[in-house]
């Protein structure tokens, strides 16, 4: 990993169109400001751990009443 | 193509019916071949199986998530259009997985990281959406839906 030391204001660059600026640091917490392509997707860490825990949980379920799971997700259209 | 699996047995699928996961899925990365088919050959239904074809036992809940949330937005960027090779004339398959604990009223749908299938290429990505805050679990039963009985408590 690479490891950089920046001070309040400070920025970093990633390739020519990405640049993580430090903004404030409180505390154990830093403000981060990230200006990027709008195409760019930027999430937090633990939502990729959320969705990965998330797919764990759906895969494979066990014996499962097929036509009564059917007949709960019909019944609610318009939720 | 002839593939085996744990919860259909052998299943025959074409060509066009083998979806390609290039990334796998979150969590299953090295899964890169899917086969999407019907819930419940009995009875329609409002899902769909995604079954691995590389790993016979991994299957997953689909749902249409325009049946539950019908101004659902999906936003590709730029490089997940590139590797499902959108064209404008394709059709996109937008489906969400659904997780199904033992009580089903329970049952929730990753609104966040839905799954595209490029029709027309045969080419399926999860993508994690940020044009909005989806959940990962969104109730697809309602309070008023449920059985009372499986309220109280």
């Amino acid at each position: 990993m690479l490891v950089l030391t920046r001070r309040i204001g400070e920025s970093i660059k990633v390739n020519e169109d990405i640049k993580i600026t430090v903004i404030d640091i409180k505390g154990k917490n830093v403000r981060i400001g990230i200006e990027a392509p709008k195409e760019t997707k930027i999430y937090r860490e633990e939502v990729f751990l959320r969705i990965k825990k998330e797919n764990q949980s759906a895969a494979s379920p066990g014996e499962l009443d097929l036509e009564k799971v059917s007949q709960l997700a019909k019944n609610n259209p318009d939720k | 193509m002839k593939y085996e699996t744990t919860r259909f047995g052998s299943i025959d699928l074409e060509d066009h019916q083998i979806i390609h996961f290039k990334n796998g899925l979150y969590g299953f990365e090295s899964q890169d071949l899917f086969g999407v088919l019907p819930f419940n050959a009995d009875m329609e239904s409002p899902l769909e199986w995604l079954q691995s074809l590389t790993f016979p036992e991994l299957a997953f809940i689909l749902a249409d998530p325009y049946v539950y949330v019908p101004d659902y937005t999906v936003v590709l960027s730029n490089e997940e259009e590139r590797q499902l090779e959108v064209e404008a004339d394709h059709s996109l398959l937008v489906r969400v997985i659904v997780t199904v604990p033992k009580n089903y009223e329970d049952m929730t749908a990753n609104l966040m990281a839905p799954i595209i299938i490029n029709m027309n290429r045969s080419l399926g990505r999860q993508v994690i959406l940020t044009n909005k805050d989806y959940d990962t679990r969104y109730q697809l039963i309602s309070q008023e839906a449920r059985q009372p009985e499986a309220v109280t408590e």
